[in-house]
C-alpha cells in the first residue's frame, strides 16, 4: 500500500481548507486516491492535521457539493464511486471564470501567452507523471 | 539484598536512566520541548547541550542515592520516618530534575532564536490519508486471555472460600511485614480480582489510545517517519498487552496466597522479577525504538527542503500541549517517550480522572 500525502502549509497565504480540497483534488486526479476509496473522518483528519472540525468541515462540504465525495451516515467520506462527474457547461464556465483573473495578471506582468501554456502543458505532465508512478 | 536496596535499584535506577538519556530518546526534530529542523539535531553545539544535561541529571542522581544511603546507614528504621523522608527527598528530586530542565528549554529556546530555523524554511505538515487503514495496534482480543484469568481466580476464591483465613493483608511494609489487615468477607476477597478488572479496563485503554492518537508524520522524511511510527505503535502495543497479561497472573498469584501456603520468599521475589522486567523492557524498548519510532532505522532516506510545522506555542513549558483548536485528545509527548494528553479538551482531562479515581477509590471503598 502507498501513503497518500495531504501536504499543508501553514505560513501560506491560502487558507487551509482550500489547500486541503486542492490536495484531495489532485490525489484522485494522480489516481492516488481511488474511486470508492474511504477518507479520513471529519474528525480524525482534524485532529491529525490539528485544526478546527470546521475547517475540514468546510472543505468535505464543497468536495461533495462539486462531486467529488460522498458523505455517508453509516460509511462515512468516501471518494465518489461513479468517477467525478464530467466537465459540463457550467464547470466550463467556471473554470474560464477561474482563469481570468490569472490570464489577466500575467499579461500585466508581461507574459508571453506561449510561456503561459507551456505552464499549463507543464501542470498536466506532472499528474501524468504522478498517474504513471502509481502504476 | 535488604530492602532498601532493592527499592533503590528496582525504582530509582530506571528513574535516573530514563531521566538522564531522555534527549536522546526524542524525536530528532524535537529538542528540550522545542521544535528544531532535524539537521539541527546532530549539530555540535546540540550534542554539547544533551552532553550537559546528562551531567547535570547525573550530578542529581548521584546527591539522591548519596540521600538515601545516608539516611540509611544513620538509620531511620521507623515507618512512618522513611515513607516521610522518601517523600520529601522524591518531591525533591522530582522538583530539581524539572528545574534542570527548564534550563534547557529556556537555554534551546534562546538558540532557536538566534538561528531564526521556523523563519527561514517552509513549515508544512503532511497527513496519510490511509494512515488508519493499517494496522496500528494488536488487537484488543488478547486481552481476552486476562479475563478469562481473571474469571479463574473469581471462580478458585469462591470454590476455596472456607479455606481463606479470617483476615487478609492489605498492605505490607518495607521489611516485608503486614501492616493492615482486612476482615474476611465476599467484598474483601474481591479485592484483588476487581482490581485485575480494572487494570485490564486500563490496559485496553491505553491500546486503543495508541491506535487513537494523533498520527505525527515528519515534513523532512514522510516515507520514513511513518514506517517508523506504525512500528513504534505496535511494540508499545505489543509491550501493553504482555504486561497485562503478566500483570494479571501477578495478581491472581497473590490472590491465590491468600488461599494456599505459599513459601514467603517467593510473595518477594515475584512481583520484584515482574516490576525488574516491566523496567527494563519499557527502557529497552524506549533505546531501540526512541519516540515516534525516531531511533529505528529504515531503507528510506529522501531528505526534504521543509520542517515540520512550528507548534512550540502550543506546548506550555515545552511539556504541556495546550491546543483549543486541536481536537485530538492523545498525541505524542514533547519530551520523553509515550502519549500525552491535549489539556484544552475537557474530554481528556475527564478521562483521566476517572482513571485515577477508580484506582484510588477501588481500594479504599471494598477495603472497609
Amino acid at each position: 500500500m502507498i501513503d497518500v500525502y495531504i501536504n499543508l502549509n501553514f505560513e501560506s497565504k491560502e487558507p487551509i481548507y482550500t489547500q486541503l480540497i486542492h490536495q484531495i483534488i489532485a490525489g484522485i486526479a494522480k489516481e492516488e486516491i481511488l474511486p470508492g476509496e474511504r477518507l479520513p473522518s471529519v474528525r480524525s483528519l482534524a485532529a491529525d492535521i490539528g485544526i478546527n472540525l470546521h475547517t475540514v468541515n468546510k472543505a468535505y462540504q464543497q468536495l461533495k457539493q462539486d462531486g467529488f465525495i460522498l458523505i455517508h451516515r453509516q460509511r462515512g467520506v468516501v471518494v465518489n464511486p461513479e468517477g467525478i462527474p464530467k466537465a459540463d457547461e457550467t464547470y466550463m464556465e467556471s473554470l474560464k471564470n477561474t482563469l481570468h483573473p490569472l490570464v489577466a495578471e500575467s499579461i500585466c506582468r508581461g507574459m508571453e501567452e506561449k510561456d503561459f501554456l507551456q505552464f499549463c502543458t507543464e501542470v498536466f505532465a506532472e499528474f501524468k507523471k504522478g498517474k504513471e508512478k502509481e502504476k | 539484598m535488604n530492602i532498601m536496596m532493592i527499592l533503590l535499584l528496582v525504582i530509582l535506577i530506571p528513574v535516573f536512566i530514563s531521566l538522564m538519556f531522555t534527549p536522546y530518546w526524542t524525536r530528532k526534530t524535537e529538542s528540550f520541548g522545542v521544535s528544531i529542523p532535524e539537521e539541527a539535531y546532530s549539530s555540535t553545539e546540540l550534542k554539547g547541550l544533551r552532553k550537559r544535561y546528562v551531567q547535570m541529571t547525573g550530578i542529581l542522581s548521584i546527591v539522591t542515592t548519596v540521600l538515601f544511603l545516608l539516611f540509611y546507614l544513620v538509620g531511620g528504621k521507623d515507618e512512618n520516618t522513611i515513607v516521610i523522608f522518601l517523600t520529601i527527598i522524591i518531591s525533591l528530586f522530582m522538583f530539581c530534575s524539572f528545574l534542570i530542565y527548564l534550563k534547557f528549554h529556556r537555554d534551546m529556546k534562546i538558540l532557536k532564536e538566534k538561528y531564526q530555523w521556523s523563519k527561514t524554511r517552509s513549515q508544512q505538515i503532511f497527513i496519510d490519508t490511509r494512515f488508519r487503514e493499517q494496522k496500528l495496534t494488536y488487537s484488543n482480543l488478547w486481552f481476552l486471555l486476562s479475563f478469562m484469568i481473571t474469571l479463574g481466580t473469581i471462580l478458585l476464591t469462591f470454590q476455596f472460600y472456607d479455606q481463606i483465613p479470617m483476615q487478609i493483608p492489605m498492605q505490607y511494609n518495607f521489611s516485608g511485614e503486614i501492616t493492615n489487615w482486612a476482615n474476611k468477607s465476599y467484598q474483601t476477597v474481591l479485592i484483588m480480582p476487581i482490581m485485575q478488572v480494572y487494570l485490564i479496563l486500563l490496559f485496553v485503554f491505553i491500546n486503543v489510545m495508541i491506535a487513537r492518537a494523533k498520527q505525527q508524520v515528519s515534513a523532512k522524511n514522510p516515507d520514513k517517519s511513518l514506517q517508523q511510527n506504525v512500528i513504534f505503535r505496535r511494540r508499545w502495543s505489543a509491550y501493553i498487552i504482555l504486561t497485562g497479561t503478566a500483570l494479571t497472573l501477578m495478581f491472581t498469584f497473590i490472590q491465590l496466597t491468600f488461599i494456599f501456603p505459599v513459601n514467603a520468599q517467593l510473595l518477594i521475589i515475584i512481583p520484584l522479577v515482574f516490576s525488574v522486567a516491566v523496567t527494563i523492557g519499557a527502557i529497552a524498548l524506549a533505546i531501540t525504538t526512541g519516540q515516534g519510532g525516531s531511533r529505528l532505522r529504515t531503507g528510506i532516506t529522501k531528505d526534504g527542503d521543509v520542517i515540520d510545522r512550528d507548534d512550540d506555542r502550543y506546548w506550555k513549558l515545552g511539556v504541556l500541549y495546550f491546543n483549543k483548536n486541536d481536537p485530538s485528545l492523545f498525541l505524542e509527548k514533547r519530551f520523553g517517550v509515550g502519549w500525552t494528553i491535549n489539556l484544552a479538551r475537557p474530554l481528556a482531562l475527564i478521562i483521566f480522572s476517572i482513571i485515577i479515581l477508580l484506582a484510588v477509590g477501588i481500594p479504599l471503598l471494598l477495603g472497609n
